[in-house]
């Protein structure tokens, strides 16, 4: 089958193809969901198990060992982590990426039923979550008010969290901050012992007077009447007035022992949001639900919301993941456009012909309307990686047509009729494009089965760009001949003047650079030496000057989102807490000038049962969050990083602040390892007081390290504690047993809620409680009465040690093992010195029999990917080998293109250095790229020698005419494809640290390995050629 | 009766076919993708990477009247396309069916 002829004579059928593509393309495009990255998810679930009053070590040993123990033998399970503290078990376990999460939860259900048993009777069912619980949330929403404040988590609950969490796609909602009301007896305990009283004998009396029974039914002649005891308070007068014993012949009312005032509960926790106390709502999405998505129909149903609530009830958005990937994907967008308009300027420069021009041009749009399609079907989304394809294909897909147009032009000025020429022109080169082609596919193709993370952020970009030069390639053999055959004319003469004149000027430019590169080119053959050497010397000095170019393996990115995390030492109260986080809110303020920010919020203390926990925030009475949304980079003058570089520096001046933390949100690398620092120890071992002193001195050592920034270990911190240990002899002896007297502790400290009061349908806490003057004393625990089954009055001191000691607070394991991690960000530096480094400096550490040290955070997937991504690339560059020779039927001279391989690494790190841009995962991407790309230029040049030199040139003349003749396209198509990607390399804003290496890499390696091709492929080829002819 | 043998460039085919038509020659026999190179000067046309061109015959059968016509309007389009070899011969035809 003759495709250029078979299209030429059915244009109409050509048309409607290419008709038919875009319709289906635009079809797909509408449909395709926007995303920030392919779907990489880590493919994580979490087990979070409430077991009320544990403390740490008991929540550990009796729910989270046995779940973990049961979970890490499921299939597929790649690590399991967990967080054992007070109250709560939280267990993460992360699968091998591309695990269908449907069957993993399956999995971990069956898993939990079997363990269900042994777990202790008064934990609370586990729940399964489908999200890492290290992820950000998704939105963040502030809520303010001020009449409506005592009852504003009523108001939540119902108003706002209930109608968000039943939108598709969200994963929880929980609101943290604000007051609860509550009926609060604060009882004296002076008086309890004078009346020989104890607060659960006042609760058990509460209780019962609070009651209501219907009775029955009488039946009184024709009529049926239902007999209520209705004893319910109705009133708090009520409640006052209930009698609760008889001292000495007279009736003892509630209000003789206690005060009751209806009033909230005590505050653990302390939120601000823009400077007045607040609600913070966190939403978290499911793990497989599409982040735009969510937060689109989130923000549809905020203003149906605001609209149920009372007037003085204010929500604002606090934090919005959608933002940063919505701008983003605009930035990218905006520089495609701008590389589609410099190859659509670079092809009328070269061509000066706007049919001819418009011929090339109209294969963009149908190459990358063919990605839409294929994103469609493969089920991905328009994100920063398909878009990236589009942009390094832009330039590449003209290419073909460019070669095609090119010699049914030369077919036409001989005289032929267009029609023919077309077909004689366009099949005459397929073979010789369809190579072309196919080396640039070698190197795209294999992409597509990397795995791991390099798999999952390129999986996407292998197949579409080779989706994309097939298209092109299919194009060019079809939509160009046929177009051509209608549209160019046999002697195209140029009617205006201007256009006339500017069309000779031009051409003669043009022809002084081919002469230039003909001399030059004849130079270069008679000093081969002086070239060869040159070049040497070129490629060793550039691995010299690698050693300069920065390393970062994944970009961290400006989200416009800055949270400040301060932690003080463990133990220390709220209310000192409180203070150093107005100071610090009060430098975040200043630092961050009004118009740069849009929201301020400000967190202290802890949640009921660790929600914050659950949704990847640090919690706990010593721990400060001060977060601000700042306005589009566009708009203020300093990233996220410096301004948060400033408020670390400030904060130094701030006392007690033990650990600082600057996070900047849900940027590229929380999305790829979790919340999870880049450089991550683990303290490995079981005596957590041995591994605690190791991981102190881990971090000594990571913190003289330059370029280690927000070094931190682990929240295991300890914690004081009061221990009160019952003396069981003699307690059993007074009719004691450990419950009565533990209970009586719990109620004088923490409190007792007797029942619940109700008003207007709704119920609120009716608790008793000592006056916190009076219970936050050491010495009151020894005087807390126990009534005894005699009725006797015991003194905790008489029946208990009391001392002090200390637990720990939180217990991290890691695959079944308990660690300590020591976490680090690392700035300005490549993660694998400052490894290196640590390494060296551990290794001369005393670390005691028991404990190990291991390294986690990105330095195991970093090492995993580059190997991946090497191995594809040698897999490319064989391929290629492999595609040349078969087209050239020669083994030496793919070997000859070869060598402009090397020099597209040369420009690779000249382009990086003049930039200033680390080497990383997306640049070294792009050289991988450069492999199938650079050789082109070479093919072209050697395949026309040869041709030549069959047709009977001479060697030294085959290559002098071969290199002129031959330049013009040759440059044409290398400037497509560099300004194509060059938006990529300048282009910045939010983004652009993950496509401007990439951009870089293109631009740098493919200007340089075109200019070394020029003149060193020829020079090597004339020095194998000569040895050749000699030897024959 | 002559036959006239044309031996041209596969991209002449559309000019030799307008002679026909011109002449008013209805009868004639094609063959395509044929090989050859010129005596002394001229690409060769071997249809391969290094030499692509592709030649093509067209026989006819013409009255002898007709052949001068033919022959006149070949040189003229030879004339047009020097380069592309263009050949016609005339063959006596002794027998027809």
């Amino acid at each position: 089958m003759n495709l250029p002829r078979l299209s030429v004579n059915r244009p109409v059928t050509v048309i409607m193809f290419y008709m038919a593509l875009a319709v289906l393309g635009a079809f797909a495009l509408l449909r395709l969901a926007i995303d920030l990255l392919p779907k990489l998810e880590p493919p994580a679930i979490s087990v979070v198990t409430i077991y009320p009053g544990a403390s740490a070590e008991d929540v550990e040993q009796k729910v989270t060992k046995l779940i973990e123990e049961q979970v890490s033998t499921i299939n597929n399970v790649s690590k399991v982590t967990s967080n054992s503290k007070d109250n709560i078990s939280i267990i993460t376990i992360t699968f091998n990426w591309g695990t269908n999460i449907a069957e993993a939860t399956n999995d971990v259900r069956d898993a939990i039923d079997r363990v269900k048993r042994s777990l202790p009777s008064d934990a609370e069912e586990p729940s399964i979550f489908k999200f890492s619980t290290s992820t950000f949330p998704v939105m963040m929403i502030g809520i303010n008010s001020s009449e409506s404040f005592p009852g504003i988590n009523k108001i939540i609950e119902d108003k706002i969290a209930q109608p968000l969490r039943r939108i598709q796609g969200v994963g929880s909602v929980f609101a943290i901050g604000g007051p609860w009301r509550e009926i609060l007896i604060k009882v004296d305990p002076k008086k309890l012992e004078a009346y020989n009283l104890s607060i659960p004998q006042i609760a058990q009396i509460l209780n019962s007077e609070n009651f209501s029974l219907p009775a029955g039914i009488i039946k009184v002649g024709i009529k049926e009447y239902s007999v209520r005891v209705p004893g319910e308070f109705k009133t708090i007068d009520e409640i006052k007035s209930t009698v609760i014993g008889n001292y000495q012949g007279a009736l003892v009312y509630l209000r003789d022992v206690a005060d009751v005032i209806d009033t909230i509960k005590e505050q653990t926790l302390y939120v601000k949001i823009n400077n007045t106390p607040g609600v913070l709502l966190f939403i978290q999405k499911q793990a497989t639900a599409n982040t735009i998505q969510v937060v689109e129909e989130l923000k549809k149903a905020l203003p149906q919301i605001q609209k149920t609530l009372p007037p003085d009830v204010k929500l604002n958005i606090a934090f919005d993941s959608s933002e940063f990937i919505r701008n983003s994907i605009r930035n990218l967008s905006n520089a495609i456009i701008y590389g589609g308009i410099f190859v659509i300027l670079i092809v009328l420069l070269f061509l000066r012909k706007i049919r001819a021009s418009l011929i090339i041009i109209l294969t963009i749009p149908f190459s990358l309307v063919v990605a839409f399609i294929t994103l469609y079907l493969i089920g991905g989304t328009i994100n920063l990686i398909s878009l990236s394809s589009l942009a390094i294909a832009i330039g590449i897909v003209v290419d073909n047509a460019i070669v095609v147009l090119e010699n049914i032009t030369r077919h036409i000025e001989r005289g032929e009729n267009p029609k023919t020429a077309s077909v004689i022109a366009a099949s005459e080169i397929g073979l010789a494009i369809s190579a072309s082609s196919l080396t640039n596919i070698a190197v795209f193709l294999p992409l597509a089965f990397l795995t791991g993370i390099a798999g999952f952020l390129f999986k996407e970009l292998g197949i579409l760009v080779t989706v994309m030069v097939l298209t092109s390639l299919i194009a060019s053999l079809t939509l160009t001949p046929t177009l051509s055959s209608k549209w160019l004319k046999k002697q195209e003469r140029i009617k205006s003047q201007l256009l006339s004149n500017l069309f000779n000027t031009s051409e003669k430019w043009f022809q002084a650079v081919e002469n230039f590169y003909s001399t030059f080119i004849s130079w270069a053959l008679k000093h081969r030496k002086t070239i060869i050497l040159t070049a040497l010397i070129l490629f060793i000095g550039s691995f010299i000057l690698f050693r300069f170019v920065g390393f970062e393996f994944f970009p961290a990115s400006d989200t416009g989102q800055i949270q400040v995390i301060a932690q003080l030492p463990v133990g220390t109260r709220i209310e000192e807490t409180i203070k150093v986080a107005e100071q610090l809110q009060k430098i975040v303020v200043e630092e961050i000038p009004e118009k740069w920010r849009k929201y301020i919020f400000m967190r202290v203390g802890t949640t009921e049962q660790g929600f914050a926990t659950i949704t990847g925030q640090v919690e706990g009475n010593n721990v400060v969050t001060v977060g601000a949304r700042l306005v589009p980079l566009k708009e203020r003058s300093a990233t996220a990083q410096e301004l948060g570089a400033r408020i670390r520096e400030k904060a130094k001046s701030i006392p007690g602040i033990e650990k600082l933390e600057i996070s900047r949100g849900s940027d590229f690398q929380a999305l790829l390892f979790g919340g999870g620092k880049p450089l991550s120890v683990e303290v490995v071992g079981y005596d957590l007081n041995l591994t605690s002193q190791v991981a102190e001195k881990v971090k000594e050592e990571l913190e003289k390290i330059p370029g280690a920034k927000d070094v931190q270990i682990g929240r295991s911190g300890i914690t004081p504690e009061i221990r009160i240990e019952i003396d069981k002899q003699k307690a059993s002896s007074l009719g004691l047993n450990t419950a009565i007297i533990a209970t009586t502790i719990r109620s004088s400290i923490y409190g007792l809620k007797a029942t619940t009061y109700k008003e207007l349908g709704d119920e609120y806490d009716i608790t008793l409680r000592p006056d916190a003057d009076l219970r936050n004393s050491i010495s009151y625990i020894g005087e807390i009465p126990v009534r005894s089954i005699s009725g006797n009055i015991v003194k905790i001191k008489d029946i208990a040690r009391i001392y002090d000691t200390f637990s720990p607070i939180e217990i991290q394991r890691r695959d079944r093992q308990r660690i300590i991690p020591v976490g680090a960000n690392v700035e300005g530096r490549a993660l694998s010195d400052v490894v290196k480094d640590l390494q060296d400096r551990i290794s001369k550490l005393d670390i005691p029999p028991g404990v190990e040290i291991r390294f986690g955070g990105q330095v195991e997937e970093q090492a995993k990917s580059f190997r991946e991504l090497f191995q594809v690339l040698i897999l490319g560059i064989i391929l290629t080998y492999m595609i040349m020779a078969s087209q050239f039927e020669s083994f030496l001279h793919p070997f000859v293109i070869m060598f402009s391989i090397p020099f597209a690494f040369t420009g690779v790190v000249l382009g990086l250095l003049v930039f200033g841009v680390p080497f990383g995962l997306t640049a070294s991407m792009g050289l991988i790229i450069l492999v199938g790309i650079v050789v082109n230029n070479a093919i072209v040049l050697v395949d026309y020698i040869n041709l030549l030199r069959a047709r009977g040139y001479q060697l030294f003349d085959a290559i002098v005419t071969a290199g002129k003749t031959r330049l013009r396209p040759v440059l044409m198509t290398t400037f497509t494809t560099v300004l194509g990607t060059l938006p990529l390399a300048i282009f910045k804003g939010e983004g652009s640290e993950l496509w401007r290496p990439l951009g870089i890499t293109m631009l740098g390696g493919l200007t340089f390995s075109t200019l070394i091709t020029l003149v060193l492929v020829p020079t090597i080829y004339s020095i194998f050629e000569h040895k050749k002819v000699e030897v024959k | 009766m002559k036959l006239v043998m044309l031996v041209l460039n596969q991209a002449l085919e559309d000019e030799a076919i307008k002679i026909f038509e011109k002449l008013n020659i209805r009868g004639f026999t094609q063959i395509n993708n044929v090989y050859g190179q010129g005596s002394d000067k001229g690409e060769p046309h071997f249809g391969t990477h290094v030499w692509p061109e592709i030649n093509m015959l067209i026989f006819t059968v013409v009255p002898d009247e007709k052949v001068e016509d033919i022959l006149n309007e070949v040189r003229f389009l030879n004339n047009r396309f020097e380069d592309e070899g263009l050949h016609a011969f005339v063959l006596n035809v002794e027998q027809m069916i």
